[in-house]
């Protein structure tokens, strides 16, 4: 069974997902990966606030992830 | 003998470092719920049976790969060994992400000790954490603590004791990165080891692993040592191995191992209650954080703020200038000289006690603040800023300087723009963050409002003064990010802490910590500053008075003014600020206010109070403005905005000299941009008010 992969961007809030690559540069990468956003983490978005603003809640934290960043974020349905 | 001991804390941010440590210190450091607000080490020192322990508050950071200047700070610290023990503050409410900081701080091969804080959110939550077996696992010591209620502290110190007299002794352990990765670590460890001074310098290991993973500074140190080309030339290789080998470049892989060991170690010694709750602060976002309701909501709680804050502190501003004024009026009947009794009433009670007047309006909004920023609202305002942000050329994180700097001070917002990683967006926000609206510029708009407006607009015609500060921010960041700093922003990610009641207690402990600067800046500074403008409109005295000219007391009074040296001065810088429809006295006050903005009003204090020649029927400060027909609304709106816009106070010049990297360049633009838009911005607002005949 092939699964679908598709940015952060598309996803609704409320859905689980678990995180596939971080499609962007080495800090960008390594910022998400020290705040818990690591390849293979399971989160869950809590809101969406279009444009890819959204808040998603790893483990206990929730993180807000800013404009421009969700398109960058590569994630399958859990 | 004492012996003494350093120790770090180092944790994430918002994990309570600055609880802490201050119930290790007894100091009272400042602490919020907000990510980030510590951004300098801080030390104190504290006595303990023995030892003599100094102890190096360092900033939140979420690893020990650096981004901004705050997290530079903290990583250098604790790399370069300065401290002696470690001590790892982990939120064990958010144990998995915490302990991605502690694996990297495992690496250094430093005496470690965990203390595992808010550990009664833990138990509220009705989960488990088994503390001798997490600590097995991980090899190092492990307290738990609750740093808000000074839980955990004694045993913290024995902890130490324990620890830095080799007592307590752990297995070490370490994060396993596979056969493949460690085999890459031998090769790269081989060629190091012959470099004594750089590995006496910094921790084998970690500088390995920071080589595998590519990191830019790390790089930078090893390129300085003497096996320079060696350790560059093979950590290139074993990357490119490594990344041929797992399909995945190294840093992924590092950091895969590092969760894996970490989400071993937490199904071992954790028991979770796994259900998906819906918390309050899940609930309360919902609303908070509505894409369409976010920024209405947030403007609506700015407006409470204001309303709150005038409303509650408007009789009570009342009775202090009552008070002053009685005070003046007893204290001139108690100093028979006349020089002596003019610099205590007219220089230092009319300057100091315009200012202290203030006071009370200060402490409200001090108190509101710290409500909002105590609750976790504030790092929400972040997020629901960061897109309107974002279209002025600003980043989410610039959202804490403005804060601050707006009814508190511009220093502390200044450095606050340390935890900017993108040199470009904290200049940007550097220098925007003096034109809001701080506690020293606070007293001049109360004091024009207050005069030449009804008492009922006053709450909501500050806050569209705040609102034009705000517009003036964006406005200059939108222009300075076309102009000067074009590029990219750094992406936004911040922590959200939860929703929590502020205590009493936490408000208070604020209120007044931020009140006391106020009063100690009018005791010092307010003081000295008033004592020289009193002294400069009081010198030389009794100029020639034209012959044949009957002048009353008053009129006297009035020519001495003129004739002083300020008064010279004024008059020599009037033509300049003509235009703007205002006079020479302006003129003294705002060059008076580059020390301090405060000194704006204690200036205005003084010359009415000197103008006033019978003592008792002074009228408060706002009455003689407000009584003077030289003024009208007009001109003190123009007064005001150039009081806004205009150069910041010498403190924040030196600041923001310092935090722009000694940059005379940008000290000197700094200066000439605020200048030129003050000027600009009141010429228009003042003579597009004589056009529409509102002079």
């Amino acid at each position: 069974m092939s699964e679908a992969v598709f940015p952060l961007l598309m996803v609704s809030p409320g859905k689980e997902v678990i995180l596939v690559s971080l499609d962007g540069g080495l800090n960008f990468r390594r910022r998400l990966t020290d705040m818990g956003l690591a390849e293979g983490v399971m989160f869950k978005v809590l809101h969406s606030q279009g444009r890819g603003q959204c808040i998603v809640r790893v483990g206990n934290t929730r993180l807000a992830i800013g404009c421009g960043m969700a398109q960058k974020i590569m994630v399958k349905e859990a | 003998m004492t012996k003494k001991i350093t120790i770090a804390l180092a944790g994430n941010p918002n994990c309570g470092k600055s609880s802490i440590f201050n119930n290790l210190t007894g100091a009272r450091q400042y602490v919020s719920n907000y990510p980030g607000v510590t951004v300098e080490k801080k030390e104190g020192r504290l006595k303990y049976k023995n030892y003599e322990i100094s102890v190096v508050d360092l900033p939140g950071t979420y690893s020990l790969s650096a981004y901004s200047e705050d997290e530079i700070i903290a990583r250098n610290f604790i790399v370069q060994r300065e401290a002696d023990i470690i001590v790892n503050i982990i939120d064990s409410s958010n144990l998995e992400r915490n302990l991605y900081l502690t694996t990297q701080l495992m690496e250094l091969d430093a005496p470690l000790i965990l203390a595992m804080n808010m550990s009664d959110i833990v138990e509220k939550r009705g989960e488990h954490i088994d503390y001798s077996e997490l600590s097995k696992l991980l090899g190092h010591p492990l307290i738990p603590t609750v740093g808000n209620k000074n839980k955990g502290t004694q045993k913290l110190l024995e902890t130490i004791i324990g620890v830095y007299e080799r007592k307590i002794e752990f297995e070490k352990v370490y994060v396993s990165y596979g056969a493949e990765v460690r085999e890459e670590i031998d090769k790269i460890e081989k060629i190091l080891i012959k470099d004594e001074a750089l590995i006496k310098a910094y921790p084998l290991r970690w500088l390995i692993i920071k080589l595998i993973e590519d990191d830019r500074l790390v790089l930078d140190v090893v390129e300085k040592s003497t096996v320079a080309g060696e350790a560059v030339e093979q950590a290139e290789k074993s990357r490119r191995h490594l990344k041929a080998h797992f399909g995945d470049s190294t840093d992924v892989i590092v950091a895969e191992r590092r969760y894996g060991f970490i989400s071993g170690a937490c199904t071992q010694s954790l028991k979770l209650s796994v259900e998906d709750r819906h918390t309050v602060s899940d609930k309360i976002d919902r609303i908070t954080l509505n894409r369409f309701a976010g920024v209405p909501i947030f403007a609506v709680v700015m407006y409470l703020i204001f309303k709150f804050t005038f409303v509650l502190s408007g009789p009570i501003v009342g009775w202090c200038e009552v008070f002053f004024d009685w005070l003046a009026g007893v204290v001139g009947g108690l100093i028979p000289q006349v020089l002596l009794r003019s610099l205590v009433v007219d220089g230092i009670i009319g300057g100091v006690g315009g200012v202290l007047g203030f006071f009370p309006l200060i402490l409200f909004m001090f108190f509101a603040i710290a409500f909002f920023e105590d609750s976790g609202y504030m790092a929400r305002a972040a997020f629901v800023m960061d897109k309107l942000m974002s279209k002025f050329g600003l980043h989410g994180k610039s959202f804490l300087p403005l804060m601050i700097s707006t009814n508190g001070c511009a220093v502390p917002g200044i450095m606050a723009t340390r935890t900017l990683e993108n040199k470009r967006d904290r200049l940007i926000t550097m220098m925007i963050t003096p034109f809001m609206i701080c506690g020293a510029k606070l007293p001049i708009f109360a004091l024009f409002i207050g005069a030449f407006f009804p008492a009922e607009y006053s709450a909501n015609i500050m806050f569209l003064m705040y609102v034009l500060s705000i517009i003036i921010a964006f406005g200059c960041a939108k222009l300075l990010k076309i102009l000067v700093f074009k590029g990219e922003s750094a992406h936004f990610v911040m922590e959200l802490p939860p929703y929590r009641i502020p205590t009493i207690k936490g408000i208070l402990l604020k209120m007044w910590e931020r009140g006391w600067m106020y009063i100690k800046k009018a005791g010092t500074i307010i003081v000295l500053v008033s004592v020289i403008i009193w002294a400069g409109f009081t010198f030389p005295q009794n100029p020639v008075i034209e012959k044949g000219k009957n002048l009353t007391e008053d009129e006297t009074a009035a020519v001495q003014m003129e004739k002083s040296y300020a008064g010279r001065f004024g008059h020599a810088i009037e033509p300049v600020i003509k235009p703007l429809g205002l006079d020479w006295r302006a003129g003294v006050a705002l060059t008076a206010g580059f020390a301090a903005k405060e000194v704006v009003v204690s200036t205005y204090g003084t010359m009415y109070s000197l103008g006033e020649v019978d003592p008792e029927e002074a009228d408060s400060l706002k009455e003689s403005i407000g009584n003077d027909a030289s003024w009208s609304p007009l001109k003190a709106v123009s007064f005001l905005i150039f009081s806004l816009i205009y150069i910041p106070c010498v403190v924040v010049m030196a600041v923001f000299h310092r935090e722009a990297g000694s940059s005379w360049k940008w000290t000197s633009f700094m200066v000439f941009w605020t200048t030129a838009l003050a000027w600009t911005a009141s010429f228009i607002v003042y003579q597009a008010g004589l056009l529409f005949g509102l002079g």
